[in-house]
């Protein structure tokens, strides 16, 4: 809480002085506490990407170790999903012969016209990661650093790409005044934007 | 696919291709030829083509017989003809690499097809959370978009189909019920007629309101029978409105054992204890009904609610002056314990939430005598004491305000997680649409579209409006929410949150309006909604009219605690009889992330409670009225489980050796024993444990219960609960020592290894004693080891257990110090140990004497309390408890160490109870 008290003023005083900033938040009085709520929108993870949130006290070990668990799930589910087949086949099951052939001769064929064109996905054969989900780490304020090392960290390894995009994340404190926290006390509200930074993670 | 049409024989040359099947190559056309003829009537089998034809083929074919053809056309991988891509001895390389790609493919799609083939049933299919009891048996039992497949199955595999309606009842006494029960139908119907008749009603009468019940003021009321066709079942407890809904998908408790004269669902039949966890911090939404938490209403001048709410603890300056004037006229909702004055101590009687009525006009000259009315929500087990407590109170006041007793009027639904705002959204449609006392409210609910979690509202926020009957809009839609990268609506949402708390006019709550009250509980029949509904085209929402009553809600955000990212808790609060209605719609809310709603039981609720590091009303509270009931219930029901293993696999208490020669658990293996605790015991009866526990040994069934009811007096009678902020108040070194039978609820955390269970044993760490030089001077004299003297702790006890704590870097110090070694100065190492002479006192290996490298548990006397809900807390991945400790014990600890950040400061150690190994925790006041 005290950290919180302390960076803010800070913050907004490295910012420069510009008229499209948004205005500078005032000073906290004295003796008062800000109390910080939860982020009002945080977005759930899905099938297609992994949303991994981390905070500054994470540890570095068990994020890295979460990101490489599921990108392994994301291949094991990628190579067994290709959707030439369980989208077109699983759903006529009563194809004939003849139908398979053709339809597994047109997805071959198909597959090495993409790499003729040269989209960087493989060899030859579509090896199905293009349509892998990815994994998204994420982190806000103090743990962007904690993001950076994680994507570095999977930068290096020579089978994932790792794309960085940064934002902002509206949130919301309240500055409680001393003798306040003994009935729950609600307290001046103010808002402040975070940066924000997400580290996309995929299989190449 | 018919099993008639599954062999296809192929023309063998009609393409370059053939079928290569993975086994056996010849199988497929032969069962083409014979198709399968066996004529048992076994099940697995299917119907007969062309039955009785050849008898002879029965044993070769086994009855299975078009299932096979029919795998191996599945199984059977697509090959193409040996290719031109040798051509005169040379390598046409493109045509084979391109045959290879082929052959990968083709074997990829076999082994997909050969999944997706049918070697699974079509309710087997189905996600665990849509399986249903025999599914097998009943089509209907599967999802729509399944049912067809498994009307195939069932009839390929010759699956008798079952219908609960139409079966015919199979035995003798069966069949008698069963036209008994229709004979009695037949009266009952004959007899309705009769009266209708002799009554005139079919004649066109004048149209009488139904009566609207009675709510006594300053008595308890009568319960509610929820439906009248089993208001027998209903005597001695109370169904909440959903219980029908909840009876055939949750664990209720048992018909003779309800929970605070409730029938409550415990948890839901499906394993939620993982999902539980993921809706609270991933995604989703789970609902509970909580109609059984009890609402108090009272109603009276001004100043005597005032001194009412003083009195029951309500003392904090902050609530009565100007900073808490918005929760006095009504614009939010305040939680926070009731205490009550008894004797000469004060007792807590348990967490309440307070809702003001706002007043009608601001009139500041009588603003004293206006009359006010206020929501207490309270737990029912501590009802009848808050309602009692207020009672007293209120004859002591003059102008006498009044109670009502509201449980049985006011339902309310709990829903939290991520989805839970959004679900609310799509189920609570304001109505009607243009009022103008509730525009504020309302605009501000709608424009939390896109809130992920209640929590971050503002403090005790509120919002008060009425909706339409969910069932005419049902079943419900998805709301639109603002797409997740719309920074605009991010934006929006923020400034809505943030101007949550603008002052506004705010009208009178509906819900306190009993008339508002009764006429949405006439609720218009399903049947009367049907009509309406067949009357309009397919699909689209009824029109609210006249008939449909608008329901008044309350809704209440709340944040369970301060600083973590726990998601908050949405409470709408309802009369009783709409709970119903909205429930089906919230539980079948298709919500934006996948799937519907969940829904809890208590377990649910005890389980969410202890990831957050909270304590739990009643049970994490043994000092409140509530949580001894609920303790010495809890003691009863480990008892009975304890009694009824059989002795070779129960804990023995009396044999468990604690090291040092003490033996036995401390107090009763099965209870949090406050009485050893706070030393009752040993002033009537010293040996009261043993006995018992040589009963329970001895003949489990026949003491040890009586002995508990004999007791004449409850035994933990005497014990009170001090909240943090009494205690605190306690802390400071002028002020008195807390009551020395006082309890404080605590949270443990286990530094290690290790997990707690309920009942565990807490102590602190021992001090050193100052006998310690006495025992430095014998030792060296005679053995360096204690297991000589028993019944003494070792002196270095409490650096054994400080060696215990993990910490950060030091094992891979101690690495490269044995690496460093080489061979010589090993060697040197050994000569002087084999040479020298022996070792003297000091250094007596740190864990000499322990259990498998485990310190010795502290004794008795350093007992300072008792974990009362423990487990491996899957927040934290590790091991985490809810403790109440002794009040002065914890004082002494707390006084031990000057500095308050001091790293061994708040350290215990937590024993299960029938274990001896004792794990190294650190407690924190809640």
């Amino acid at each position: 809480m005290t950290m919180a008290t302390e960076q803010m003023p800070d913050a907004s005083l490295q910012a420069p002085e510009n008229a499209n900033q948004p205005a500078k938040l005032p000073a906290i009085p004295k003796g008062a506490t800000v109390r910080r709520r939860p982020i009002p929108t945080r977005i759930p993870s899905t099938r297609a990407s992994k949303r991994i949130y981390i905070t500054a006290k994470t540890p570095f070990r068990s994020v890295t170790a979460r990101v490489r668990k599921q990108l392994d799930k994301n291949l094991r589910q990628a190579s067994s999903a290709s959707n030439a087949f369980t989208n077109k086949l699983a759903a006529n099951k009563g194809a004939s012969l003849d139908d398979r052939v053709r339809a597994i001769q047109r997805h071959s064929s198909q597959a090495s016209k993409g790499s003729g064109n040269g989209n960087g996905s493989g060899n030859g054969v579509a090896t199905g990661l293009e349509n892998a989900g990815e994994v998204v780490v994420l982190g806000t304020g103090r743990a962007i650093q904690k993001v950076v090392e994680v994507a570095l960290f999977f930068q290096k390894q020579n089978d994932c790409i790792v794309q960085m995009k940064t934002g902002s994340v509206g949130a919301i404190d309240d500055v409680v005044q001393e003798g306040d926290e003994e009935w729950g006390g609600e307290g001046e509200e103010r808002v402040r934007m975070m940066s924000s930074l997400e580290a996309s993670i995929r299989l190449r | 696919m018919p099993p008639q049409n599954a062999p296809q024989p192929k023309p063998a040359g009609a393409s370059a291709v053939k079928s290569v099947s993975t086994n056996k190559p010849k199988i497929r056309p032969e069962a083409s030829e014979n198709p399968p003829q066996s004529k048992s009537n076994k099940r697995k089998q299917p119907p007969q083509q062309n039955a009785g034809s050849n008898k002879l083929d029965k044993d070769t074919d086994s009855g299975r017989g078009p299932k096979r053809p029919k795998m191996h056309e599945v199984r059977s991988i697509a090959a193409q003809k040996s290719h031109a891509a040798l051509k005169d001895g040379e390598l046409n390389v493109q045509s084979f690499v391109n045959s290879l790609s082929f052959e990968m493919n083709a074997l990829d799609e076999s082994m997909r097809r050969t999944r997706t083939s049918q070697s699974s049933r079509a309710f087997q299919r189905v996600p665990f959370r849509m399986r249903r009891r025999a599914a097998a048996h009943n089509f209907r039992r599967v999802p729509k978009r399944l049912q067809k497949r498994a009307i195939r199955e069932m009839e390929e595999d010759n699956t008798p189909t079952a219908n609960s309606k139409t079966r015919k009842p199979k035995t003798t006494k069966a069949r008698i019920r069963a036209e008994t029960a229709r004979r009695l139908g037949i009266l009952a119907k004959r007899k309705r007629l009769q009266k209708l008749k002799s009554s005139g009603v079919d004649k066109e009468t004048i149209s009488i309101r139904a009566a609207r019940p009675k709510i006594r003021r300053n008595t308890v009321n009568e319960p509610i029978i929820t439906a009248r066709k089993f208001r027998r079942r209903q005597i001695s407890k109370t169904w909440l409105p959903t219980h029908l809904w909840h009876t055939k998908r949750a664990r209720m408790t048992p018909p003779k054992e309800p929970l605070w004269r409730f029938s409550i669902p415990l948890t839901p039949t499906q394993k939620v204890y993982r999902p539980t966890h993921r809706i609270q911090w991933e995604k989703g939404a789970m609902a509970w009904d909580m109609s059984y938490m009890s609402t108090i209403g009272l109603s009276g001048p001004q100043n005597s609610v005032h001194n009412i709410l003083k009195s029951l603890g309500l003392t904090q300056e902050a609530l009565w002056n100007d900073k808490a004037k918005r929760w006095r006229s009504g614009a939010m909702h305040w939680s926070g314990t009731l205490t009550r004055k008894s004797n000469d101590s004060v007792q807590i009687i348990g967490p309440a939430t307070i809702v003001w009525n706002p007043e009608k006009g601001v009139n500041d000259a009588d603003q004293r005598k206006q009359f006010r009315q206020l929501y207490i929500r309270i737990h029912p087990s501590a009802f009848l004491e808050t309602f009692n407590e207020l009672l007293r109170l209120a004859k002591a006041q003059n102008p006498r305000p009044y109670i009502e007793d509201l449980r049985f009027e006011i339902g309310s639904i709990d829903i939290t997680g991520p989805d839970s705002t959004e679900a609310l959204l799509g189920v609570l449609k304001p109505y009607p649409p243009k009022s103008e006392g509730e525009q504020s409210h309302v605009s501000k609910f709608e424009s939390l579209a896109g809130l992920k979690d209640p929590g971050t509202l503002p403090f005790g926020c509120l919002l008060a409006f009425s909706v339409a009957d969910p069932r005419l809009r049902y079943p419900p839609r998805q709301v639109t929410l603002p797409r997740v990268d719309d920074h605009n609506a991010q934006k929006a949402l923020l400034e809505a949150i943030s101007s949550f708390r603008g002052e506004e006019e705010i009208n009178p709550h509906q819900l306190f309006d009993r008339d508002a009250r009764f006429k949405a509980s006439k609720l218009p029949s399903q049947q009367s909604l049907n009509r309406r509904r067949g009357k309009g085209a397919p699909g689209t929402n009824l029109k609210p009219t006249t008939i449909d009553p608008p329901i008044p809600i309350i809704l209440l955000a709340s944040r369970h605690s301060i600083g973590s990212q726990s998601a908050g808790t949405w409470t709408l609060m309802l009369p009783w009889k709409c709970v119903l209605p909205i429930w089906y719609s919230l539980m079948h809310y298709p919500l934006s992330t996948g799937g519907n709603p969940w829904f809890g039981g208590l377990d649910e609720i005890r389980h969410l409670t202890f990831e957050r590091g909270l304590p739990w009303f009643p049970g994490d509270f043994p000092g409140t009225d509530a949580g001894k009931v609920w303790e010495l219930d809890e003691r009863k029901v480990r008892q009975k489980l304890w009694n009824r293993r059989p002795k070779a696999k129960r804990v023995n208490w009396e044999s468990l050796d604690l090291g040092a020669g003490r033996k036995g658990e401390v107090g009763i293996g099965w209870a949090c024993d406050y009485e050893v605790l706070f030393g009752f015991k040993k002033a009537d009866e010293p040996d009261k444990m043993l006995v018992d526990e040589k009963d329970g040994d001895g003949a489990p069934e026949q003491k040890s219960p009586n002995e508990t009811q004999a007791a004449p007096v409850n035994p933990l009678e005497s014990i009170t609960q001090l909240s943090k902020s009494t205690f605190t108040a306690h802390q400071s070194p002028t002020s008195e020592p807390p009551p020395p039978t006082s309890l404080v609820t605590v949270n443990i955390r286990i530094l290690g290894r290790g997990i707690a269970n309920t009942c565990a044993r807490v102590y602190r760490l021992p001090d050193t004693k100052p006998a310690r030089v006495s025992t430095q001077a014998e030792v060296p004299a005679t053995n360096p080891h204690y297991k000589k003297n028993e019944g003494k702790l070792p002196p270095n006890l409490r650096d054994q257990w400080l060696a215990q704590k993990p910490s950060k870097g030091s094992p891979r110090k101690k690495v490269v110090v044995k690496e460093d070694l080489d061979l010589e100065t090993r060697q040197q190492l050994l000569a002087q140990q084999l040479l020298g002479p022996p070792e003297p006192y000091p250094p007596p290996p740190p864990n000499s004497e322990n259990i498998q490298g485990h310190p010795l548990c502290p004794g008795e006397e350093d007992l300072i309390g008792f974990v009362t809900t423990g487990s491996f807390n899957l927040r934290d991945g590790r091991g985490d408890a809810i403790g109440s400790f002794s009040a002065t014990r914890v004082l002494e600890e707390l006084r031990r160490y000057r500095n308050k950040n001091d790293p061994n400061s708040r350290l215990c150690v937590v024993r299960n109870a029938g274990q001896n190994i004792g794990w190294l925790a650190r407690w924190e006041l809640i």
